[in-house]
C-alpha cells in the first residue's frame, strides 16, 4: 500500500469533486437515474390523477408494494447507525473511510422512505390531518413521530462531521468553482477555520448525536413493527416484531454498506482507503447479524407453526407449501443461510463474495418485506368472497414499480449528486487516523490543516 | 305459519356501486330517474319467511314495473339469498340461490345454526344475480331463526380506543421526544456557537 499522507488523503476525495471530473460513463449513469425516477414522478401523478384503482392495491391488499418497499428503505436507513455510531462509540479506528457514505445512505433512504407511505396514500392531500388530528394512541402517529425525529438527527449527525471537509472544500476547490457551488461551501462551512473553540464545539455536538442516534434508530424500526404487530391478524400477531424488524433493519443496512462501499472503491479509486480488511471486518458484523436474524426467523415461524392456531395455521401453510413457498423458501436458503455460510469462511469475507453476498442478502431483504406484507393481507379473517376475482390476488402493476423503482433510482441519484460536491470519505478523521498527534494539535491550539501542510510538517509541529 | 313480511323495495339503477349496509325504509319505492333508456325497468323483491313442518322456508317475490307502471312477476331470474352481517352480506348456505317460476316467486329453505343478534333475529336478504334488466333489487325481511349469541362483555377497558390517549403515555412521548429535541437543540446551539466564534476571530482581527 503506498504511504499515505495528508496531501494525498485530500487529493485523493476531492478529485471528484474538482469541475470536469465527471466521466461520460458518469453522466450516462446520472441521466439515466434521472430519467428513471423522473418517470416514476409521472407514474405518481398518474395515480394520483386516476387514484388508487390505478395500482393493483384493492380493499384487501391496500399495503402494497409501497409499504413494503417503505419497511426496506427504513431498514436501510439503518446502516448509518450501526456502522458510524456503533462504531465510533466503540472508537474503532478502521470506521474512518466508511462513516460518512454509511451516514449518507441512512438520510437518503429515510428520505425516500419517508415518501412511501404518502405515496400509498389516496389523499395525500390530507396528510396534516396526521398532525392535526391524529390520535397519539396510533402507531401510525408513532410512525411520524419517530421517522420525523430521526430523519433530523440524521441530517445533524451526517452535517456535523462534515463542517471541516466542506470548509476544506471552500478553500481548495472554490477558484473556478460555479457561483452555486461557492455558495454552498460558503454557507455550509459555518466559517469554519478549525480553532480549538470550533473543534470543541463540533466534538460536543458529535458526542451528543453518536449517543443520541442510537435509541432514536432503533425506536423507529420497533414503531414500523409495531404498525404490523399492533394488529391482531395472521402473522402480524406477534410480541418479538418489534426486534424483528430492527434486527432485520441492521442485517440489510448493513449488507448495504458493503455495497456502499464497494461501489465508492471502485468508482472513486479509494482502494487506498477502504482496503480488504474493511471488508473483511463488515462482512464480520454482517455474518453476526444475519444469524442472529436467521434465529429470529426460526422463531418468528416455528413458534406459531407449532401452534397452527386456524388463521395462523392458514398463512402459514400458504407460506410453507402454498402459493409463495417457492419465495419463502429461497428467502430463507438463499438470502439468509447462503450468506452465512459464504461468509463464514476468510475467503467469502473477501470484497468481491462479501459484496456478492450482500446484494443477494439486499435483494432477499426487500422480498422478505414483501412477504411480511403481502400474504397476511390475502388472509383475512372474514374470508375473501363475493368480491371481484381480481381482488382476491395481488401483484403490482406498472404504476406501483414505476413509482417504486422511480424511488430507488431517486436514491442512487442523490447519493451521487452528493458525492460529486461533498467529499464521501470524512476527510478529517481519515487524517486523524493517519495522525493521531492531529487531534492534540487541535485542543493546543495548533492551527488546522485547512493550507497546504505536508506531513512531515504536521509531525514537526 | 306465515311469519313477518317487511318488504323493501330498492332503486334498480342508482344504487349500483353505494355502500348499503343497513335495509332500506319499508315500502319506499322511490328511484332516481334511470339516464338516458338504457334501463328503464324497475323492481322489487317481497321477501316473506314461513315455517312449512319444521322447515323454514323464505319466499321471495319478484316483479318489475314496465315504463307505463303496470308491474308483473319476473320468471326465470335467479335470486340469491342471503344473511346481513356488519360488513355486508353472506350466502345462506352453499346453494344459495333459486329461480323464479311464473308467479316470479322463488324459495329456499334456509339453514339452521346461524348466529343472530341477542335474540336470535335475522336480517335475510334476497338478491336478484346476474340478470339483463334488474341490477341489484334486493329485498329484506327479518326472522327470528338465528342462534341467539350474546356479546361477551370486555373484561378489559380498551384505552387505545378512546379519543383521547392516556396520560401516561402522553407524558411518557412528551418526556422521551422533548428529551430528544432538547438534544437536538443544544447540537444546533453547537453549530451557531462554531459560526459565531468565527465571526468573533473576524472582528478581533478588524
Amino acid at each position: 500500500m503506498p504511504q499515505l499522507t495528508i496531501e494525498k488523503v485530500r487529493s485523493d476525495y476531492l478529485k471528484p469533486l474538482i469541475r470536469g471530473s465527471l466521466t461520460t460513463k458518469g453522466r450516462i449513469w446520472m441521466i439515466g437515474l434521472l430519467a428513471v425516477a423522473l418517470w416514476g414522478v409521472f407514474a405518481y401523478i398518474y395515480q394520483l390523477y386516476y387514484g388508487l384503482e390505478a395500482t393493483a392495491m384493492r380493499n384487501y391488499v391496500s399495503w402494497g408494494l409501497y409499504i413494503s418497499t417503505f419497511v426496506f428503505f427504513i431498514g436501510i436507513s439503518h446502516s448509518g447507525t450501526l456502522v458510524s455510531a456503533i462504531l465510533r462509540i466503540t472508537n474503532q479506528e478502521w470506521r474512518r473511510p466508511i462513516t460518512r457514505s454509511a451516514e449518507l445512505l441512512t438520510l437518503v433512504s429515510l428520505m425516500f422512505g419517508g415518501l412511501m407511505p404518502i405515496i400509498d396514500m389516496g389523499r395525500p392531500d390530507r396528510l396534516q390531518n396526521m398532525m392535526l388530528f391524529g390520535r397519539m394512541q396510533s402507531p401510525l402517529v408513532w410512525d411520524v413521530m419517530c421517522i420525523g425525529t430521526y430523519f433530523v438527527g440524521s441530517l445533524l449527525f451526517l452535517y456535523l462531521p462534515m463542517i471541516p471537509d466542506v470548509a476544506l472544500c471552500r478553500d481548495r476547490l472554490s477558484d473556478g468553482a460555479s457561483n452555486f457551488r461557492r455558495l454552498l461551501y460558503r454557507v455550509l462551512s459555518m466559517g469554519w477555520t478549525g480553532t480549538p473553540d470550533q473543534w470543541k464545539h463540533l466534538e460536543k455536538g458529535m458526542r451528543i448525536m453518536t449517543v443520541l442516534i442510537i435509541p432514536i434508530a432503533v425506536s423507529v424500526h420497533t414503531v414500523v413493527g409495531y404498525i404490523f404487530a399492533m394488529t391482531l391478524r395472521a402473522g402480524w400477531n406477534s410480541t418479538i416484531f418489534g426486534p424483528y424488524f430492527v434486527m432485520g433493519a441492521l442485517y440489510s443496512g448493513s449488507a448495504s454498506v458493503i455495497l456502499t462501499m464497494a461501489v465508492f472503491r471502485k468508482v472513486y479509486h479509494l482502494e487506498s482507503y477502504i482496503t480488504p480488511r474493511h471488508f473483511d471486518r463488515m462482512a464480520k458484523i454482517v455474518l453476526s447479524l444475519t444469524m442472529i436474524y436467521a434465529y429470529f426467523n426460526l422463531n418468528e415461524y416455528w413458534v406459531p407453526a407449532f401452534k397452527m392456531a386456524t388463521h395462523e395455521g392458514f398463512l402459514l401453510t400458504d407460506l410453507f407449501q402454498g402459493a409463495y413457498a417457492p419465495v419463502f423458501w429461497t428467502l430463507q436458503f438463499g438470502t439468509v443461510l447462503l450468506p452465512i455460510v459464504i461468509m463464514s469462511f476468510p475467503r467469502g469475507r473477501k470484497p468481491l463474495p462479501a459484496t456478492l453476498s450482500c446484494v443477494v442478502i439486499v435483494i432477499g431483504a426487500w422480498i422478505k418485506r414483501y412477504v411480511i406484507v403481502i400474504p397476511t393481507l390475502m388472509h383475512p379473517f372474514i374470508p375473501i368472497q363475493g368480491v371481484p376475482e381480481s381482488w382476491s390476488h395481488y401483484f403490482p402493476n406498472w404504476v406501483e414499480w414505476s413509482v417504486t423503482i422511480g424511488a430507488l433510482a431517486g436514491i442512487f441519484f442523490v447519493i451521487t449528486l452528493f458525492s460529486r460536491l461533498f467529499p464521501i470519505g470524512s476527510i478529517w478523521e481519515i487524517e486523524e487516523g493517519l495522525h493521531p498527534t492531529l487531534v492534540e494539535g487541535r485542543t493546543n491550539g495548533v492551527p488546522e490543516l485547512t493550507t497546504q501542510h505536508s506531513t512531515a510538517e504536521v509531525i514537526a509541529q | 305459519m306465515r311469519a313477518t313480511a317487511v318488504i323493501s323495495v330498492f332503486c334498480v339503477v342508482c344504487a349500483i356501486g353505494r355502500a348499503q349496509t343497513t335495509p332500506p325504509a319499508a315500502g319506499s319505492d322511490s328511484c332516481c330517474p334511470a339516464p338516458g333508456s338504457a334501463v328503464s325497468t324497475r323492481g322489487r323483491i317481497a321477501l316473506s319467511t314461513s315455517m312449512r313442518d319444521t322447515d323454514r322456508v323464505v319466499t321471495a317475490r319478484l316483479m318489475v314495473k314496465d315504463s307505463a307502471g303496470h308491474e308483473s312477476p319476473l320468471a326465470n331470474a335467479t335470486v340469491g339469498f342471503y344473511i346481513q352481517r356488519l360488513f355486508g352480506i353472506l350466502p345462506a348456505g352453499e346453494d344459495h340461490t333459486a329461480t323464479t317460476n311464473e308467479n316470479g316467486e322463488a324459495e329456499l329453505v334456509f339453514p339452521a345454526g346461524i348466529p343472530g343478534d341477542p335474540k336470535g333475529d335475522l336480517t335475510v336478504v334476497a338478491r336478484v344475480e346476474e340478470n339483463d334488466q334488474l341490477a341489484d333489487v334486493r329485498g329484506y325481511a327479518t326472522a327470528t331463526w338465528g342462534t341467539p349469541v350474546l356479546p361477551n362483555p370486555e373484561p378489559f377497558p380498551r384505552a387505545m380506543w378512546e379519543p383521547r390517549a392516556p396520560f401516561p403515555m402522553i407524558l411518557t412521548f412528551a418526556i422521551l421526544f422533548g428529551g430528544v429535541w432538547i438534544a437536538y437543540g443544544i447540537v444546533f446551539a453547537q453549530i451557531f456557537i462554531i459560526k459565531k466564534n468565527k465571526k468573533h476571530e473576524n472582528s478581533n482581527v478588524a
